[in-house]
C-alpha cells in the first residue's frame, strides 16, 4: 500500500491564531480517510492545505513524493478535486455546465468531445445523469452534493477532498453519498480525504480516521483504534458509550463539565 | 439522451451569436444611409465602393468624414463598454456593477471639468486638453481604487467599495468646480458628462480603437469567470487564481473604459444592461455571454446613436437618453419573460 499524500510538519495560522500545529500525517492511496475533531480543530484548514488553497508557513505537503506548492494551480487541479462545504449561494448554470467546470484545468476555450464524454461519465458515476439539463439551483441538497462530486470527478483527480459531504443531508442521502464515495475510492483507486462531524458515519465508511484537537494530531488509525470512549472524551469533552455491534456505534451520553 | 442536450443548447447559442454578428453590418449600413442630409442610396454605394469617382463632394464628406467614423466609433465604444461591464460583473460577482463602478467615469468627468472650468490640464494640447485630462483622471481614479482594494486583498467588496469612494470624492470635486464655473462652462461640462458621439472623426476614431483591442485579452478569462460562479474556493481548486483574475480583469477593463470615456464622455447604461441582456439570451457561461455582450453593446449603441441623430432631426438627442429608452424595454421584457433569475 502506497502513501499518496504526505503532510510533513505543517503549521499554519490565521491572524496569529494557530490553526494547524506541526501536523505530520500520511494518507494512503485508494483509501478513504476521515478527519474528525471538534469545531475549530483544523479539519477544513488541513483540507485546504492539501490542495494548496492555503500555503503553510512551515512544513510541506507531498503528493506522490513531489511538493504540491511547487506545482502550478492547473497541475494541482488535474490531480486534486476539492468539494468545499460552503458554496456560492447562487449558481446560474445547468447541472451539465457545472460538471463541465471540472474540465477547466484542461481547456483553454472550447470543449472537445472528450471533455463532454468525461463530464457525462462523471455524472453517470454519481448516478445523476437524469439531472443533466436541470438548473443547479433547482436541485435538492442531496442532488447538489452529487453534482458537486461529479464536478470534482470531471477533473479526473487522483485525490478527492470533501469538506463535510453529508452536512445538511437527510439520513438516506447521507448513506447514499458516503456509499458512493467509498465505492469510487475502491473502483477507481481514488484517495479520499474528508472532514466529518458524524463519528458513526465516519467509522462506517472510512478505512482510516485522523482525530484532530486544537490543530494537532491527537490519534490516527483504523476507526476502532481511534474512536474509543477515552479519545472522544479527551477530544470532544463528551462522555460516550462505544458499542461494537458488528459496526462501531457511538452513543453520546452527556457533556463533561 | 447524453451530451446531445448540451450540444444542442450550444449550437443554439452559436446561431444567436452568428445572427448578432450578421446584424452589425446591417445596422452599420442603415446608420450610414440615414441622417439630416438625405443622400440617395445609389449615391451612397458609389461613394463607398468607388470613393475616387468624382461625385458630389458634400455627400462624399458627409459619408466618409462624418457618418462612417461616427458609426465605427459607436460600434467600438458600445462593444468596449459592454465587454468591460460583463467582465467586471463577473469578477466582482455583483449584478449592479457597471464599467463605471471603479470610479472611471467620475474621474474622467473631473478631468474634463478641470480642463473646461479652469483651463488646467496636466497633459495634452490644443483641442485635446479635455480628452487628455479626462483620460488622466480616469486612470488616477481607478488606480487609486484598485490600489486600496489590493491592500485589502482584492476581494470583490473591497474593489466595489473603494470604487464607490472614488466616485463620491470626484463627484464632490466636480460639484465644487460647477459651483465656480461660468454659465457657458457649466453648459459645456453638463453636455460632456452626458456623453455623445457627435464629435466623431477619423483622428478620434484612431484614438478610441485601442480600447477594443484591450478588451480582446479579457475573453481569455472566460473560464476563470465561469469557475468563480461556484465561489472562490471551488475556483481556486479548479486552477483559477481569484485575486489575479480580479486584478488583471479590473485593470484592463478600467483602461479600456477610460479610453472610451475620455473621447465620448460617460455613456451610461450600455455597460450595465448589455451584459444582463446577453445572459438572458445565451445563458451564464461567459464564453457565450461575453461574446454576446460584446456584439449587443455594439449594436445597441449604434442603433441608439442612429435614432438620436434622426428622430427629431436636425436636433440631436443625447445618446444616453436613447440607449435607456431603447434598452430598458428590451431588458424589462427579457427579465419578465426569463424562466429563471440569473442573479439573486
Amino acid at each position: 500500500m502506497a502513501v499518496k499524500i504526505l503532510v510533513k510538519g505543517v503549521s499554519i495560522s490565521y491572524d496569529g491564531i494557530e490553526a494547524l500545529n506541526n501536523v505530520t500525517i500520511e494518507f494512503m492511496e485508494g483509501k478513504v480517510t476521515s478527519v474528525v475533531g471538534p469545531n475549530g480543530a483544523g479539519k477544513t484548514t488541513l483540507l485546504r492545505c492539501i490542495c494548496n488553497i492555503l500555503k503553510p508557513k512551515i512544513g510541506t505537503v507531498l503528493l506522490d513524493g513531489s511538493e504540491v506548492s511547487k506545482l502550478s494551480l492547473k497541475e494541482i487541479a488535474r490531480k486534486i478535486g476539492y468539494v468545499p462545504q460552503i458554496h456560492s449561494s447562487h449558481v446560474p448554470l445547468t447541472v451539465f455546465e457545472v460538471v463541465l467546470l471540472g474540465r477547466r484545468p484542461y481547456v483553454n476555450w472550447s470543449l472537445s468531445e472528450r471533455d463532454l464524454k468525461i463530464a457525462w461519465s462523471s455524472l453517470e458515476k454519481v448516478g445523476a445523469k437524469h439531472l443533466a439539463n436541470r438548473f443547479f439551483d433547482e436541485l435538492s441538497g442531496g442532488e447538489r452534493q452529487k453534482v458537486l462530486i461529479a464536478r470534482a470527478l470531471a477533473q479526473e483527480p487522483e485525490v478527492l477532498l470533501l469538506d463535510e459531504p453529508t452536512s445538511n443531508l437527510d439520513l438516506k442521502h447521507q448513506l447514499e453519498i458516503l456509499g458512493l464515495i467509498k465505492n469510487l475510492a475502491e473502483k477507481h483507486n481514488l484517495t479520499v480525504v474528508m472532514a466529518m462531524h458524524d463519528l458513526n458515519l465516519a467509522s462506517r465508511f472510512s478505512d482510516y480516521i485522523v482525530m484532530l484537537k486544537n490543530g494537532r494530531i491527537f490519534a490516527t488509525g483504523t476507526p476502532s483504534q481511534v474512536l474509543t470512549a477515552e479519545n472522544i472524551r479527551e477530544v470532544y469533552g463528551v462522555e460516550v458509550k462505544v458499542l461494537d455491534t458488528p459496526h462501531l456505534f457511538i452513543l453520546p451520553l452527556r457533556m463533561l463539565p | 439522451m447524453s451530451e446531445s442536450g448540451y450540444i444542442q443548447q450550444t449550437s443554439r447559442k452559436v446561431i444567436i451569436l452568428t445572427l448578432l454578428a450578421i446584424a452589425i453590418p446591417i445596422f452599420f449600413s442603415i446608420a450610414v444611409s440615414v441622417g439630416v442630409v438625405h443622400i440617395d442610396p445609389i449615391e451612397i454605394l458609389t461613394i463607398i465602393f468607388a470613393p475616387n469617382a468624382n461625385l458630389n463632394p458634400i455627400a462624399w464628406a458627409i459619408i466618409w468624414n462624418i457618418r462612417i467614423p461616427r458609426a465605427l466609433m459607436a460600434l467600438i465604444a458600445g462593444a468596449t463598454l459592454a465587454t468591460s461591464g460583463i467582465t467586471l460583473q463577473g469578477v466582482l460577482r455583483n449584478p449592479l456593477v457597471s464599467p463605471f463602478t471603479i470610479g472611471v467615469s467620475l474621474g474622467a468627468s473631473f478631468g474634463a471639468a478641470l480642463a473646461i472650468v479652469l483651463g488646467v490640464s496636466l497633459i495634452g494640447f490644443g483641442p485635446y486638453i479635455i480628452m487628455a485630462n479626462a483620460f488622466l483622471f480616469a486612470l488616477i481614479a481607478c488606480l487609486i481604487a484598485l490600489f486600496i482594494a489590493k491592500i485589502k486583498g482584492m476581494t470583490s467588496e473591497s474593489v466595489i467599495l473603494s470604487g464607490i469612494a472614488m466616485t463620491y470624492i470626484f463627484s464632490a470635486l466636480i460639484t465644487l468646480l460647477q459651483y465656480v464655473a461660468q454659465e457657458w462652462q457649466l453648459k459645456m461640462l453638463v453636455h460632456w458628462m452626458m456623453g455623445d458621439l457627435a464629435l466623431a472623426n477619423w483622428s478620434r476614431l484612431y484614438l478610441i480603437t485601442p480600447s477594443i483591442l484591450i478588451c480582446i485579452p479579457l475573453f481569455k478569462y472566460a473560464w476563470d469567470l465561469n469557475s468563480l460562479m461556484m465561489g472562490e474556493e471551488v475556483a481556486r481548486s479548479l486552477g483559477t487564481n481569484p485575486e489575479r483574475t480580479r486584478f488583471v480583469c479590473s485593470i484592463l477593463s478600467a483602461l479600456a473604459v477610460a479610453i472610451v470615456v475620455c473621447i465620448t464622455g460617460p455613456i451610461g447604461f450600455i455597460g450595465l444592461v448589455a451584459p444582463h441582456i446577453a445572459r438572458l439570451i445565451v445563458g451564464a457561461d461567459y464564453r457565450f455571454s461575453m461574446t454576446c455582450s460584446f456584439l449587443l453593446g455594439a449594436i445597441i449603441l449604434l442603433s441608439a446613436d442612429t435614432i438620436a441623430r434622426v428622430i427629431i432631426a436636425p436636433i440631436e438627442l443625447p445618446v444616453g437618453v436613447v440607449t435607456a429608452f431603447l434598452g430598458v424595454p428590451l431588458f424589462v421584457y427579457l427579465l419578465l419573460k426569463a424562466r429563471r433569475e440569473i442573479w439573486r
